[in-house]
């Protein structure tokens, strides 16, 4: 068993040294790197700790927009959501989610949760900062 | 990217001759800021002779070895920078062109230094830069109208396409060849695109378009406007194109009340385009282009993370530009929804 700190612990140290210590000794680009290196490793701690669930919601939510086959169903997550968002991306640009109703109103609800998502992981303040006003 | 002594005596070279100087000593030349498609220069010289005598301050800006393609050629940016600065835009005045490789290792190009920031954090925090902020959101506008005096058949501009079935036709064919392209299925900026393609207005004359219209691409200094940059992606396009992409919440800095690019509402904006152009716009269509605009930069950032990840130019801030995409499919979304809203009221 792998001794502590844990990867995030390991991460969260790493950030607030860049932080606290780093960039506060840097000026101009150098500064701005170290800043832009402590948001990088901001966003790998927290697709590290959701990214699991994010994939599984993902992979149902597709589901039920497009079909699987059992061929697909067997393979990588990753590798699915790939095949599956391919799919749907083909029957958009084809136009079968033109008309107004039930199924249209479905993908549009599937893009938004699943960009919140990706927004949650990668730039959680402005997440906040959009859904406090709608 | 260093340019030695021998390069220095060949550029001295070349300034002497495009200058009509009799002589040319070149007292400083230091980097300014490396861009990512080039490297733009500090150059003092101290000219004998010429229309240019005396001790004077330009920028050479200089294209960044191994650049994308798709980028245009200093020779083609020095030719829009021509046309803007005829009709009356606000830009540094450019003054020669070298298309040798020989002189200093690429092909490059000489402006009028213009001083003033650039920086977007420091427009918008420091008080002291830009002068009163709704009169610089106004002048902006004005810019832009003056730019959209020049159209297609203006001469030295054969270079730019003219995409024959309108300007937002042309470009969500562009953008859905680059998706392809690029390989990763992208379902929302798909629904922007498809959106795109069945509410598009009626194609209008084209315009030229600067591409990158946003605060962080001007410059100012304590009492206003000193010159609009960075004219690399200008094409023929949409009349509310620019000033769509100025509105971008991205743009907006953490700024996002101020629409018109985190310094004022975006009406200060549009009453400067509407005082010289003489056009009003319409805020259904503005709110098109804006659908637009976002889909456009969440595309232009799949593009850029890409140039990191297939190390063509290995850069942090590139790659977390990719994962900046949601932020506008995210906008695309929110926009396209509350247009349909809108719609059926």
């Amino acid at each position: 068993m792998q001794d502590r700190p844990d990867i995030s612990e390991l991460l969260a140290a790493a950030r607030a040294a860049i932080l606290d210590k780093i960039a506060p000794a840097l000026a101009g680009e150098g500064r701005k790197e170290a800043l832009m290196a402590a948001n990088a490793l901001a966003i790998v701690r927290r697709e590290l700790e959701d990214g699991e669930t994010m994939r599984e919601w993902e992979l149902t939510a597709l589901r039920q927009l497009v079909d699987e086959d059992e061929d697909g169903a067997a393979r990588a997550p990753q590798e699915r959501l790939q095949i599956l968002n391919r799919c749907l991306s083909e029957r958009i640009r084809a136009g079968e989610f033109d008309r107004p109703g039930a199924r249209r109103d479905g993908l549009t609800r599937f893009l938004r949760e699943a960009t919140t998502w990706k927004l949650r992981i990668n730039n959680p303040k402005l997440l906040a900062q959009v859904t406090e006003k709608s | 990217m260093v340019i030695d002594d021998t390069a220095r005596e060949r550029l001295a070279a070349f300034l002497r001759n495009a200058a009509a100087a009799r002589s040319v000593r070149i007292d400083a030349i230091e980097i300014l800021t490396g861009g990512t498609l080039q490297y733009n220069f500090l150059l003092d010289l101290c000219l004998e002779d010429g229309p240019e005598s005396g001790k004077r301050r330009y920028v050479l800006r200089v294209t960044r070895p191994g650049s994308i393609e798709g980028s245009i050629s200093r020779a083609q940016e020095f030719a829009i920078m021509q046309a803007a600065w005829r009709s009356g835009v606000t830009v540094p005045e450019p003054l020669w062109l070298a298309e040798d490789p020989g002189i200093i290792g690429a092909d490059f190009l000489v402006m009028r230094f213009v001083p003033g920031i650039a920086a977007p954090q420091r427009i918008l925090r420091e008080a002291r830069w830009g002068g009163s902020r709704e009169a610089l959101a106004e002048r902006i506008g004005m810019e832009a109208a003056r730019m959209q005096r020049v159209k297609p058949g203006f001469p030295g501009l054969d270079f730019l396409a003219v995409p024959s079935e309108g300007a937002a036709r042309g470009l969500i064919d562009s953008l859905r060849l680059y998706l392809d392209r690029e390989g990763t299925p992208r379902p929302a900026i798909e629904w922007g695109l498809r959106w795109l393609e069945l509410n598009a207005p009626p194609a209008r004359d084209l315009v030229l378009t600067h591409g990158d219209f946003r605060t962080g691409n001007y410059l100012v200094d304590e009492q206003g406007l000193t010159g609009i940059l960075d004219w690399e992606l200008a094409a023929w396009g949409d009349p509310l194109l620019d000033l769509a992409w100025f509105c971008m919440r991205f743009w907006r800095f953490g700024n996002p009340a101020a629409e018109a690019g985190g310094i004022a509402g975006r009406h200060h904006l549009w009453r400067g385009y509407e005082a010289v152009s003489g056009h009003r716009i319409c805020p259904d269509e503005a709110v098109y282009w804006e659908i637009m605009a976002n889909t456009r930069w969440a595309v232009l950032s799949v593009q850029q993370a890409a140039r990191h990840l297939d190390g063509s130019l290995t850069s942090l801030e590139l790659a977390l530009t990719g994962r900046c995409t949601a932020e506008m499919e995210y906008e695309t979304l929110r926009l396209i929804g509350s247009a349909e809203k809108t719609g059926q009221r």
